[in-house]
Formats: C-alpha cells, structure tokens, sequence
C-alpha cells in the first residue's frame, strides 16, 4: 500500500478549511437552539425550501451573491414555518408530515427552475446537494488586507449576525427553550421567536449554500450541538462546545478529504461529505463513551458494579464461614455457593487477592467441608479482609435488626439487607445502630460483629 | 381535458366515499388501452411502461404512507431514502472489484436496501441508546449517510468506468432508464405490500389507532412495524429510479395527507391515499418524458403538490372553501338575529315596540338610527336589511324608512326573548356582570335549539313572563352612537 502523503496547497487549502469553520461555526451557533427545541428537521426543510427563492435571485441577477438571493430565501423560508404551520393546523397532520409536504414541494420547484435556467445561470443541480466548497477559494475579491474568498467575507457576515442574535437574546431564547409558558407569561412570544430562528436558519443556509450545499448544512446544524447535548449540561457550555466541535469537525472534515483516498489510491474527495462523515464518527464516539449517558460507559459501570458486589459477597462469605470456624472455602464451592461462574469468581478472587484482602492456602485439612472438592487450593480471608468483611457483615446485620423493627416479615428481611449491604458506609451503620439501640444480636440470633476502623 | 375529468371525479368519488369507484378508475388507467387512450399524443412502448410503472409505485406508496402518517413516522422514509445512498456506492464497489457489472440493477438495489435499513435501525438505535430525541436522530442519519454516500461518489467518478455509471439518476429521478423488468419489479413489489397490507388488515388497524390494545391483545406490534419499516425501505428502493432520493418521500407523505381532506375513516383514506398517488406519479412521469429536461422526481412532486392544493381547498373535510363557506353563512345567520334584535331594542326605546300578535306590520323606524344600538357601517346594515326583504320579514317604506312584516315581526320576538332569556340566565345562574351578561348571551344564543329555549323558559323564566319579552337587564345603546346622534339631531 502506498503512504498517503498529504500535498496541500496553502493559500487554497487554508482558506477551504476557514470556509468550512466558518460554515460549521454558524450553523451550530442556531443548531443548538433547534436541538433543544425538538425543531432539528426544520434546518432540513428550509435548506430545501430556499432553492427556489434561491432559483429565482439567480434568474433576476445572473449573481451568486445578491441581496435578491438573501431576501428570497428568508421569504421562502419563512414561507415554509407558515405554511407548515397551517398543513397541520387544518390538514390535522403532523408536523414531520407536514413538513415534508411543504420542503418536498417548495425544493421540486425550485429543481425545475434550476433546470430550466441552466443555459443562463451556471448552477448545477448536484452541485445543489453538497455544495463545491473546493472551488469557493476561486471566486475572490482583492481587499486593502489582501485577496479574501468572497464566501468567506459573505460567512464571515452571516457568523457575526448569529453571534449577535444568540448574545444580546441570550435570555430571552433560554427561557422560550426550556419554558415556553414562562416566556409566554412575560410577554415573548415563542411564536416570533420560532420566526426570527427561522430566517437566520435561512440566512445560513444560503449563506453556506455553494460551500456544503443543502443536505450536508443539516449535518452542520443539527451533529455539533447534540454531540455538545450529549457532553455538557449547562446552555452556555454546551453553545461553546458546539463550537469547538463544529471547527475540529471541519478541520479534520478537510483533512480527511485529502487523505483518505489517497489510502485507496484515489485523489481527494468531497470536503463538504467528509466534514459531514467526521461529525458522524464523532457522534457515534460521543453516544459510545460520552461521561453522562455514553453506552459504553454506562455499561463499564454497571460491570464495575456487578464485580464489586461479587467481591464483596465473596468477603462475606468467608467472614461467616470463618465465625463458623472454617478456615479455608475452595474456588468451586464459593462459586456454587453464589450461584456464580466458576471463571467470574476466579476473576473477583484474583482481584481480592490482589488488594491483599484474601489469601491463597494449599491446605487439605482446613477444607474439609468442601469435600466434594478435590482441589487443595483454597482462599482465606487476611487481616485486611476480615475488618471488610467484618464491616458488611456488621452492616447485613444491622439491616435486618432495622427492617425487623420497622415491621417487616422476617422472611424478607434477609433479601433486603443483602441488597443494602452494599450501599452502606460507616455514618449510616452509626445510625442504624442507634436507631435500632446497639442490638447485640440480630433477628436471626447472629452476633453483630463490632465496628471496625 | 383528462385531469380535469379525474378531478372532477375524485371530488365526486371520494364524496361517497366508495372503494370500488375508485378500484374501477385505477383499474381503468392502468389497463394498457386506457393509458394508451391517455392523451392524443401517442406514446412510444418505453413510455407506457414507464407511467405503469411509476403509478403501480404511486399507488403502493400513497397505501404505505397512510400508515406511516398514522403511525407519525412520516419522515423516516426521508431518513431511509437518503441512507440509500452509501449502499448503491459501495455495491457499486464491490461489484467492479468482483468484475460483475456495477450499473445492474440487482447489485445497485441490495446495497441500497441494505443502507437503508441499516439507516432506518440507526434513527431506532440512537432513540433507544441515548438521549437524543427523535427527530435530531432522523436528521443525523440523513445527512450523515448521505455525506458518507457523497464522499464515495467523489470517488467513483474518479475510476475509469465511474462517470459513465449513472449513479447520479437515482438522486433525482430519472424515467428514461426505466426498462420493462423494472416495471415489473415495482408492480411485484407493490402487489406484495397491498397484498400484505390487506392479509394483516386487523393488525394494521389496531397498531394505528391504539398501539397498546394491540400490545394487550397479544399482536406483535413491534413485528408489524417492522414490517412498515421494510415496506417502506422496499417503496423508496423501487422509487429510486422514478422519484430520486431527495424527493420519494413526497411520494409517501403528499399523498396521504392530501386523503386527510376527503375522508377520515381508514380504508377509505387508503384508498383516496393510493388513487392521489397514481395518478400524481403517472401524470408527472408523463410530463418528464415530454420535456425531458424536467427531473422526473420533481415532476411528480409538483403534480402531487397540486393534488394536495386541490384536495387541502375542496376536500369535503376540512377542506378550505368548504370551511370558508360554513363561517360565511354562520356569519350572516349571526348577521341577521342581531339586526332583527337591534330594531326590537330600538323600537323598544321609542316606546313603540312590536307585538306578535295582531299586529300586522311594526312601527316604521330609520336603518340610520339602528347605528344607535348596532355599531355596524351602513354598508353591512343596507346588506342584511335587503336580505330581509328578499325573505319577507321586512318591508322598506321609503328611502331610508322601514317596517317589520308580520312574520318579521314573530321572528324579531322570538330572537329578543332568546337573547334575554339567556341573559336572564347568566345573570341568575352564572352571577356575571351586566357587561359580561350581555356579551355571553351575544355569542352563545345562536348556538340555542328550541328545546333549550323551552326548558329556558320554563326554568328561569318560570309562568310568571308568559309569552312576554322580559325586560333588558342593562341599558341600551351606546355612548358613542349616542353622541352620533345627538350631531345627527343637531344638523339634520
């Protein structure tokens, strides 16, 4: 396999990599707002539904950039929440269906437009779907401060006017987020909030239109802010997470695009494409692992859990065994004993060894209750050991003693404190202790053992 | 002159609401006479098989989409659609690599169809694993696999085969390649889901309109969905061609919200759902393969939109004309009890006031000075005062002047008594102010029936009123008219 050597131009790459920070900056900006508020496929409505208003500024101006173009899609967008808006209202729809009513219709049209104008306006119609932000560099203009791609100048723009907007109504949009009815009570309407939400959707999408095209900005507005939902808690926090995923997103988005085909022995692909495949990883990485909620995670820690009580019971089985005067309990009948597997609790043995709470003795004699067995290696508690076990014993004990006063059936109580046992810390074996008036002995007849230190 | 006809009887069909009208009319197009017969332009072969194909696949997924719309999973046919893409690149990959044929259909769809349930499974997975809602899980999945499916294309045009593979029909739509086996393919798949569709009809019903009878009933709902998921996954892989991925899911949603305004039962819907769908997609692939630079996707589309245009103004439920219509005549009806009320009070005011017995024809009075108790334009009070005389209640003395005829007069009583009764009854009962009274009593009297009137009568009223007209329990007229007429008197 040949080594992919990376050869980049930088005044080219430089500034495809600044247009698409730029591109992914503002649309995660507003996306964070559309992640919370449940509105993520009103991004994808309107960047559909721009094309003909989009369509129709090209027709007029024969330009790219125009106000016309501006002022077209926000009609158009706002438009489509009207119209969507009023599907579901008297089409007694949802607003998923209705939707798709209004940006299917609105992008068909604009498509034929596109079509039909293709002799006078050069905008081709797949060009329309992920955008060409390889050749944006080209189209520059010559500023006092040097040659500056005019998407850039134009995003540059568009991310000012997003920044502002989420700054100065920082409040305003917390409260219509997360409480609508309070909002409505103070006098904001959550209605023209949804609006004004709308037209800066709108204004990014066309601003971000020929870098990424209208699939791909979905990617941008909706990927960053619910990988920043699923990392942090708090608004702030997670707007400025969304950020800083947004950039790595396209930095790493570009230079995949160069480098991964070059793997296959193919020359670069599609940036817009790979920014969008990059923001996949990193959602899939964050579901997976993130700190909250990550599934891995969360399994890690039911695991850990599940060996930590094992290990404990283990404690408690050999501290009763050795009140009983039984010395040493071998592998096989500890696992019988738990209901386990004979390699988990190899597992958890190895590992109470290993914190030096159980020692291995290879003496026949002191297991003779395990006669079944015919191993000679059995496990006894050590000093360490014996003040744990000492401890959860004493806490099983005060358990049942507790839940004995308070009333329960005395053939419950066992199950109950062996599930409590594990949850309970000195200050609270204190308590029950003193709410149960230092009992000598629980329901059972057992000793409760003292506290150990 | 052919849609015109199909509009006029969808109208006519679906206000009977009979499935075997509309069985007949599909029947009808699809046999190869009737679309022969279509338009006075003759088509070539190629072109007949492309309208029965794409209208076979109109009406399966106008059926499909009901489901969907019911189930409020409408747009995970987006979701899917757009998943697509990754799979067509890489069968398209694995076949060059094994030196089959990459552009063959049998390769391109599997991958396809794979992708796209992979990707249906996704949006499912990140609902269920994480604290993602919904909707930003089926925005994920569909642009993050389209950009997956965007990047390989960038590539394949790079192979030396690539430009030529024509991957780039399926985004859009493109009816020209259509051949008479993939006809065939749409009409076996379709066939299969109505088949199915009618099989597990119960089933279907039951998860639609109550998931969790279902569940206690022991139907296995989350089966049957999956079964939508695949019939979906199946619509929009045999859609590819015709419609394009951006825009099969017009296919699924358009149709069926349009049935919305017809009927509100489900087979019915199903049936109206199918018949928009056929005739959208066969009327769009019409036009596409006439102006053949149209993208036969969004040629549908705007077909369907129209439908759905027709259906959200004219459909007998809901329908917006219709809708208009109603708050038109309620309206005027409204219009008219409060004139009749107004020229009672106003006449009562004057001391003169009507009596429905003996009394042939009421005191005359001035359509000018009822602005005293109505503050209504002059134009709106002319307007019902001509209605009424039209209807005989009143009788215009001269220019300005009028009358209450004898029956004008019963009614004028019997509209006062209304509205004073259930004043009467808001003022006893429901303890509000003489504001609050007047303006209760003026929305909610027209909504009284005779019976309630009676029992008004007998309960609040009691024998002690008679026949009479109860007094009014607040002064009438207003202030600013007062004022008007006082400058009136002033400068006659």
């Amino acid at each position: 396999m040949q080594t992919p050597w990376i050869t980049m131009d930088y005044w080219l790459d430089g500034w495809i990599v600044v247009i698409a920070i730029l591109a992914s900056v503002s649309a995660a900006i507003l996306g964070n707002f559309l992640v919370l508020r449940r509105l993520s496929l009103l991004s994808d409505a309107i960047s559909h539904s721009i094309l003909p208003g989009l369509a129709a500024a090209y027709l007029l101006t024969a330009n790219r950039y125009s106000w016309t173009a501006l002022i077209g899609a926000i009609a158009v967008g706002l438009i489509t929440v009207w119209l969507t808006e009023l599907i579901g209202q008297y089409g007694r729809v949802d607003e998923g269906a209705s939707t798709g009513i209004v940006f299917t219709g609105l992008f068909a049209l604009g498509l034929i437009m596109i079509v039909q104008a293709a002799d006078r306006v050069d905008l081709d119609p797949n060009c329309v779907l992920f955008g060409d932000i390889e050749l944006s560099p080209l189209d520059s203009i010559v500023t006092s401060i040097g040659v500056i791609p005019r998407s850039a100048i134009v995003l540059t723009v568009c991310l000012l006017l997003n920044t502002l907007f989420v700054v100065l109504l920082f409040r305003l949009l917390r409260i219509a987020t997360f409480d609508p009815q309070l909002a409505t009570s103070l006098g904001v309407s959550p209605r023209v909030l949804h609006y004004a939400l709308a037209t800066l959707v709108a204004i990014t999408s066309v601003c971000s239109f020929e870098a990424v095209g209208n699939v791909l900005v979905v990617t941008m507005f909706i990927v960053p802010p619910t990988i920043a939902f699923l990392l942090v808690n708090r608004l702030p926090m997670m707007i400025l997470a969304s950020v800083g995923v947004a950039a790595l997103a396209a930095v790493v988005g570009h230079l995949s695009a160069v480098a991964v085909p070059l793997m296959f022995g193919y020359k670069s692909t599609s940036t817009a494409a790979m920014i969008s495949v990059v923001s996949g990883i990193f959602l899939a990485l964050a579901i997976l692992f993130n700190v909250k909620t990550g599934v891995m995670v969360q399994a890690f820690r039911r695991n850990q859990l599940a060996w930590s009580i094992l290990r404990q019971d283990i404690l408690a089985l050999l501290f009763r065994d050795s009140e009983r005067g039984q010395a040493a309990r071998s592998l096989r009948d500890i696992t019988t004993t738990l209901l386990s597997q004979s390699w988990i609790t190899a597992m958890a043995l190895r590992g109470l060894v290993w914190r030096g709470y159980v020692t291995r003795v290879n003496d026949q004699t002191s297991s003779q209750a395990s006669s079944s067995s015919n191993s000679t290696v059995g496990y006894t508690l050590s000093n360490d050991g014996r003040r744990h076990a000492q401890n959860l014993v004493r806490s099983h004990r005060l358990w049942e003693q507790y839940l004995a006063t308070t009333g329960t059936q005395l053939d419950r109580i066992h199950a109950q404190a062996e599930t409590l046992e594990h949850f309970t810390n000195p200050a609270l074996r204190q308590q029950l202790d003193s709410e149960t008036q230092q009992p000598q002995s629980d329901p059972h007849g057992k000793a409760i053992p003292p506290e150990e230190k | 002159m052919m849609s015109v006809g199909i509009l006029f009887g969808m109208l006519f069909g679906i206000h009977w609401e009979s499935l075997s009208f509309h069985l007949l009319g599909i029947a009808m197009l699809l046999e190869s006479e009737a679309v022969e017969s279509f338009t006075p332009l003759t088509f070539d072969y190629n072109t007949q098989v492309v309208v029965v194909g794409t209208s076979l696949l109109g009406f399966a997924g106008g059926a499909i989409g009901v489901l969907l719309l019911l189930r409020k999973r409408a747009l995970i046919g987006d979701a899917i659609a757009h998943a697509t893409l990754p799979g067509l690149a890489l069968a398209f990959f694995v076949a060059t690599a094994l030196q089959i044929d990459g552009k063959s259909l049998w390769v391109l769809l599997p991958g396809a169809a794979i992708t796209g349930l992979i990707g249906a499974m996704t949006v499912v997975a990140i609902r269920t694993f994480s604290p993602i809602k919904e909707d930003a899980a089926m925005g994920i999945v569909l642009s993050v696999f389209f950009g997956a499916g965007i990047a390989m294309m960038r590539i394949i045009q790079q192979m030396p085969d690539g430009y030529a593979a024509g991957l780039e029909g399926f985004i859009f739509g493109k009816t020209a390649s259509m051949r008479f086996q993939d006809a065939w393919l749409i009409a076996v798949s379709g066939a299969t889901i109505i088949g199915l569709l009618v099989l597990f009809r119960r089933q279907v019903e039951l998860m639609c309109f109550d998931e969790s009878l279902a569940r206690t009933q022991g139907w296995p709902v989350t089966l049957v969905d999956i079964g939508l998921m695949a019939a979906t996954t199946t619509i929009v892989i045999v859609g590819l061609q015709a419609v394009g991925m951006i825009l099969i899911i017009a296919m699924l949603v358009i149709p069926a919200a349009a049935a919305r305004f017809w009927t509100w039962r489900l087979w019915p819907t199903i049936a109206t759902s199918s018949f928009i769908g056929c005739i959208g997609a066969a009327s769009g692939a019409i036009i596409s393969t006439m102006a053949p630079r149209v993208p036969s996707g969004a040629a549908i589309v705007i077909v369907l939109v129209i439908l759905f245009s027709f259906s959200a103004l004219f459909g007998r439920k809901n329908g917006t004309v219709w809708r208009w219509a109603r708050r038109y005549q309620q309206r005027r009806e409204t219009d008219q009890q409060h004139l009749l009320r107004s020229i009672y009070e106003w006449l009562e005011l004057k001391g003169s006031k009507p009596h429905d017995f003996g009394q042939t024809r009421s005191e005359s009075f001035l359509l000018n000075d009822l602005e005293f108790v109505r503050n209504w334009s002059p134009l709106r009070l002319a307007r019902t005062a001509n209605r009424f005389q039209r209807d005989g209640l009143l009788l215009q003395l001269s220019q300005n002047r009028w009358a209450l005829t004898a029956t004008g007069i019963q009614q004028c009583v019997r509209a006062i008594r209304q509205h004073r009764l259930l004043e009467l009854y808001f003022a006893q009962i429901a303890n509000l102010s003489p504001e609050a009274i007047d303006r209760g009593a003026d929305y909610s009297e027209h909504a009284l029936n005779d019976q309630m009137l009676a029992e008004l009568e007998r309960d609040i009223a009691g024998a002690s009123i008679g026949y009479a007209v109860p007094d009014s329990l607040h002064p009438i007229g207003n202030v600013q008219s007062l004022n008007h007429q006082s400058r009136n008197e002033a400068n006659p």
